[in-house]
């Protein structure tokens, strides 16, 4: 496996910004347990991409420490991104435009410099919490952009715990979504119910939703009614529930399970049709 | 475009690369300059390698230097690795780090950034110290590999290397008694004992031109201040003593200088300007 960090400049951050990516080995001949000469030779083309994105207030270190992310990547042969989103709900806000930057700027950049796909059949977004949030934002805000998203733990933001919201939240909700009453922004682009019915609306292909969350996890009641929302509004979206609260421990086994799924769901692209073998090898894992 | 607030952002990426490398069975950092492009750029991306000194580390040119205000805008991207416990050869007592460094690593960079060019034309080696010593025995071994080779202030090349300073020898790694850095590196007691060998820069420059083989470039820096300006002089005269000068050698050198990183800050900058612009 490659893992790399990078320090790059954003423009519609206006700052310099960290990514952390990682591109599977094991088809070009660089692992010790697979080490093919032959491997060097071969043109694997550009990897499918998964973009995953973290909770409130922390940045892109979080999934590579905390889950074995890069280690499902290498098994199911996807490459992987994470970005630091801070405490801006992945949207386009008034110290940065996070949404350009995870949705427009850097998939550019990275497609002009590393292996990774730029077409939306390869592309899969996940995220849990504020990340599962930034999914489902993004995943409906711009649908055909992703051939499939896995929101975690994440029910509508608007109707998540603003009730019990303590001063330092309050101000985040202040400074980062623009009020501190969520009937605020109903109907606007952090309501994910209103942004599901808009994506339809559209008529664009939408992505294929896995939608799980612990049952003993907070967000829980608001993600069974978000899944209904999104049922009834006609998506192919799959609930998934299983023992599991707010933590890392859950995504780290769903994250394993959203490229399982990606592949029995048969969105995974074989990128070799030539190469018999090697394909057999990538599509029955 | 700069307005007076804030400095002009970079349009270089920095990276650190962690992957495996089969020769040296190992996991490695790698630190890296790649241009920020938007789209790919109309010619393929030059390539420099740019080697530490003695016990540095991939991250020293970085932090020590202002290597990418002076690659950027050049169409070229640095790729840093680590030599270990290297000096950038096929150890003696170790790892393999000149295939690494000439073989492995090049085309693990290709297909980690397809867009970088591995063509010999648009792909240097320099380095500063041991990594300058690194630089120019790889060329010499591999002349057809590199269009340029940037030595900055080395002493640490066979035969050369009794013209540094006596005193200077680092302790084993191992401990008393254990085998010394030459021992390890070379498999000798002192450096010239590895004469007529690979590493051997004077034999290597030497069979490359009796072989008609395609050479890089040479670009020599080294200041009078310097420990290692005796064995600067030294290169000078074996590669001006080729008829019609075929690996274009030049020696700059200054009376002010040192071993130090103010010297290659300054010798690398003048090393980058003379690759162009690139694009």
């Amino acid at each position: 496996m490659a893992f790399m960090q990078m320090d790059i400049y954003s423009k519609a951050l206006m700052r310099t910004t960290e990514v952390g990516v990682c591109i599977p080995e094991r088809y070009i001949g660089g692992r010790r347990d697979n080490h093919n000469e032959a491997d060097w030779d071969k043109d694997w083309g550009s990897w499918p991409v998964l973009w995953v994105l973290h909770g409130a207030s922390s940045n892109y270190s979080d999934w590579w420490r905390f889950s074995a992310l890069e280690r499902y990547c290498e098994e199911y042969g996807f490459s992987a991104v994470t970005v630091s989103g801070d405490l801006s709900f992945y949207s386009n806000i008034n110290t940065g435009r996070y949404f350009d930057w995870l949705t427009e700027e850097l998939p550019a950049k990275l497609a002009a410099m590393l292996p990774i796909s730029a077409d939306p059949k390869d592309n899969f977004l996940a995220g849990f919490s504020m990340g599962g949030h930034g999914t489902a934002k993004i995943g409906l805000t711009v649908p055909d952009r992703y051939a499939a998203i896995c929101i975690m733990s994440a029910g509508n933001l608007l109707l998540t715990g603003w009730e019990h919201a303590d001063e330092r939240m309050t101000k985040d909700h202040r400074l980062y979504l623009g009020s501190t009453v969520p009937e605020d922004l109903f109907g606007g682009e952090h309501d994910v119910y209103w942004l599901a019915g808009q994506a339809v609306k559209t008529g664009k292909p939408l992505p294929k939703i896995l939608y799980t969350c612990g049952i003993r996890d907070i967000a829980y009641e608001g993600s069974v009614e978000f899944y209904k929302v999104l049922k009834s509004l006609g998506y192919d979206v799959e609930f998934d529930e299983s023992e599991g609260i707010h933590n890392f421990d859950y995504w780290d086994r769903k994250i394993e399970y959203f490229m399982q799924w990606i592949k029995k769901n048969g969105l995974y692209t074989d990128r070799y049709p030539a190469d018999g073998d090697r394909r057999r090898r990538l599509s029955d894992l | 475009m700069n307005n007076n607030f804030t400095a002009e952002p970079s349009k270089m990426v920095f990276i650190t690369l962690n992957c495996f490398s089969p020769v040296l069975h190992c996991e490695n950092k790698i630190a890296m300059l790649v241009p920020d492009n938007d789209a790919l750029p109309a010619r393929p991306t030059r390539v420099l390698y740019l080697l530490h000194g003695g016990e540095g580390s991939c991250m020293d040119w970085v932090r020590f230097t202002n290597i990418e205000r002076y690659v950027c805008g050049k169409n070229i991207a640095v790729v840093m690795p680590s030599a270990g416990p290297s000096r950038w050869n096929n150890m003696a007592m170790g790892e393999d780090y000149s295939d690494y460094l000439v073989k492995d690593l090049p085309r693990r960079i290709k297909k980690l950034f397809p867009y970088l060019s591995s063509a010999p034309e648009d792909t240097f080696i320099a380095g500063l110290s041991m990594g300058g010593g690194g630089a120019l025995t790889n060329a010499m071994l591999y002349p057809e590999n590199y269009a340029a080779c940037g030595v900055l202030s080395t002493s640490s090349v066979v035969p050369f290397e009794h013209l540094r300073p006596t005193g200077m020898k680092p302790p084993a790694p191992g401990g008393e008694g254990k085998p010394s850095v030459l021992e390890l590196q070379l498999g000798v007691k002192v450096s010239e004992e590895a004469s007529g060998t690979d590493w051997d820069v004077v034999y290597t420059s030497k069979r490359n031109v009796a072989e008609g083989k395609r050479l890089p470039r040479i670009f020599h820096a080294c200041g009078m201040k310097d420990h290692a300006y005796p064995a600067a002089l030294a290169l000078r005269d074996h590669f001006m003593s080729f008829e019609g000068n075929p690996y274009r050698y030049e020696l700059h050198t200054t009376e002010t200088g040192r071993h130090n990183w103010d010297f290659w800050d300054t010798w690398i900058k003048h090393f980058v300007d003379t690759l162009g612009e690139g694009n």
